[in-house]
């Protein structure tokens, strides 16, 4: 895929080069929302809103790492988000353990892969990390993501958040430190090797 | 444990795991790792942190989040802040151009209603003596004020006789006789007796009989005191016209056939006030009748001069009234700038504006605050 090619030609109008673009990039999009929205409708409504915006505001790219900027607008539209959140305060209608903890979907239950023990372990880990991400303060997990989750260098991370480097590697440390800590407290559900050195370090 | 290490050692550990650690910062850490078993610990820890993250299973997209050509055309739903923003910046400029507006028509109508007493004939203008119905008690002016050439000084002097010292309730003598009284024509016109005085020389009798200097005039015209003014209640009034004059001959110009509440302007010193004379407080006349024309006045300048009715004022000073006038309480004679009509106009215009300001204002300031 040329992407400069197709990024010159959205930037002329082509809204079929842009959408080249954005089927390359839509699985990090929506992943990096998912991660910072924790809700699946949401993270598709702010990734749809990112991809309009980035082609409402194409010609403001002047080059350097594209997915970069693309998950920058991705970014601002989950602040948005997470914004109106903090303005409109919502009660999810999932049920409620007696731990007063959300019962989640079992949608899981139909993954055909794994087996069910697998599934439910790989499921909570999941759900546990996902918990841990979302008790971070934005920022840090902003960058938890960028860096862990999608593998970005930090550069390309100080470019999509606009942040200088030594920023990106401070709110790293600290965010990799913070998830270090809650983690610990999900001990079962960690690998073993994890638990063995937590258990080690002890 | 890993108590001890700073936030420094976290930061270089991290970009050691990334990759991102310069080399020879990286010898250095290593050095340290091989000698610090808690920063080993340290380093493993946020090792197994980020392969748990690296692990996460990667969310698919729901759907394609493609842009459709209906959604690049869609419009953004539309927003009254820029229109309401450009309300409010012309209804603060309407409101400031009305303000002003009020402030400017106000000064050029006192000029106005001034030039409307200064004659206009040449300089010689005759002794009726005249003046604009006044808001202010004006200070009395020597009887010849008016007998100077009707020359844009005389106007440009007109605030600043406005601006005098607030007169008292002092009958004036010949001085406010022509200046710094403001007449109020009656309805009777015959009774305006400040008919002009034909002669040829200057009269001053009447100043040598109340003591003072007969008024000098830069036009070294003949002056005479002609208008010596009355109570109404003693002589009948001339029916709405009001000039200035002084001069020997009957002319009256620059009537008016409104009158404006307008102080009389007159030029205190310069074009026709006496040296020896001080303005003298003198009280406020008003037109009894406004509205006939200049032909009363004509036709009473011919008539013989009411005698002139010297009255002491409470300081002292001798005062004349002009015949046909009656002088209005200070209270009841405020500065009018504009005419009355035009006044609710203006104020109506004011408060509308300004109110459109605020509410435009307001209601950007709501477009602002509340959530789309």
């Amino acid at each position: 895929m040329d992407e400069l090619g197709l990024i010159k030609d959205a930037q002329s109008g082509d809204l079929g080069a842009f959408n080249r673009l954005v089927l390359a990039y839509q699985n990090q999009a929506y992943n990096l929302a998912y991660r910072m929205l924790s809700e699946e409708a949401a993270a598709a409504d702010a990734t749809q809103n990112a991809f309009l915006s980035a082609y409402k505001n194409l010609r403001s790219y002047r080059g350097g790492s594209f997915r970069a900027w693309v998950l920058r607008m991705v970014t601002n539209s989950c602040y948005d988000e997470l914004r109106r959140r903090h303005r409109h305060p919502t009660t999810s209608l999932e049920p409620a353990t007696e731990d007063d903890e959300e019962i989640e979907s079992p949608r899981w239950l139909a993954s055909d892969g794994p087996s069910p023990e697998e599934s439910v372990e790989r499921a909570e880990l999941e759900q546990a990390i996902q918990r841990c991400l979302g008790g971070l303060p934005e920022e840090f997990r902003l960058i938890v993501i960028l860096v862990d989750i999608q593998g970005m260098d930090y550069s390309e991370v100080s470019a999509a958040i606009g942040k200088p480097l030594g920023t990106v590697k401070s709110r790293l440390a600290r965010a990799r430190m913070r998830l270090r800590g809650c983690l610990q407290g999900f001990g079962e559900l960690l690998p073993l090797a994890f638990r063995l050195e937590d258990e080690a370090t002890q | 444990m890993t108590q001890h290490l700073s936030d420094r050692d976290y930061e270089v550990l991290c970009a050691y795991l990334d990759g991102e650690l310069p080399h020879h910062e990286q010898v250095k850490l290593e050095f340290r790792l091989r000698h610090q078993p808690d920063l080993q610990t340290a380093l493993d820890e946020l090792r197994q942190t980020s392969l748990l993250l690296r692990k996460l299973p990667q969310k698919r997209a729901p759907r394609n989040f493609t842009i459709q050509p209906a959604m690049v055309r869609q419009r953004a739903v539309p927003r009254a802040f820029p229109a309401l923003r450009l309300a409010s910046v012309l209804a603060s400029l309407l409101f400031v151009i009305a303000f002003a507006s009020d402030l400017i028509t106000s000064h050029p109508i006192q000029s106005l209603s001034a030039m409307e007493n200064v004659p206009t004939s040449a300089a010689g203008s005759r002794a009726l003596q005249t003046q604009a119905p006044a808001a202010t008690e004006a200070p009395a002016v020597p009887a010849a004020a008016p007998l100077a050439p009707p020359t844009p000084t005389q106007n440009q002097e007109a605030p600043l006789l406005m601006q005098a010292p607030a007169a008292t309730q002092t009958p004036g003598g010949p001085a406010d006789l022509a200046a710094g009284s403001v007449m109020a024509p009656t309805d009777t016109p015959a009774g305006i007796a400040a008919s002009p005085t034909p002669t040829a020389e200057p009269t001053s009798a009447p100043y040598t009989a109340l003591g003072v200097a007969p008024p000098r005039t830069k036009s070294s015209q003949p002056q005479t005191p002609a208008a010596t003014l009355t109570p109404s209640e003693q002589i009948p009034v001339v029916t709405g016209t009001y000039g200035l004059g002084g001069g020997p001959g009957p002319e009256v110009t620059g009537s008016t056939e409104t009158p404006t509440p307008e102080p009389t302007p007159l030029p205190p010193t310069e074009t026709a006030a006496p040296e020896t004379r001080q303005p003298t407080p003198t009280g406020t006349v008003l037109p009894a009748s406004p509205g006939e024309t200049a032909q009363a006045f004509k036709s009473a300048a011919g008539s013989e001069i009411p005698p002139a009715t010297a009255v002491q004022s409470g300081a002292g000073s001798p005062t004349s009234v002009l015949p046909g006038f009656t002088r209005l309480p200070t209270a009841l004679a405020p500065v009018l700038p504009a005419p009355a009509a035009a006044r609710p106009v203006l104020r109506a215009m004011e408060f509308f504006f300004a109110g459109l300001a605020v509410l435009t204002g307001l209601a950007a300031l709501l477009v602002r605050i509340l959530p789309h």
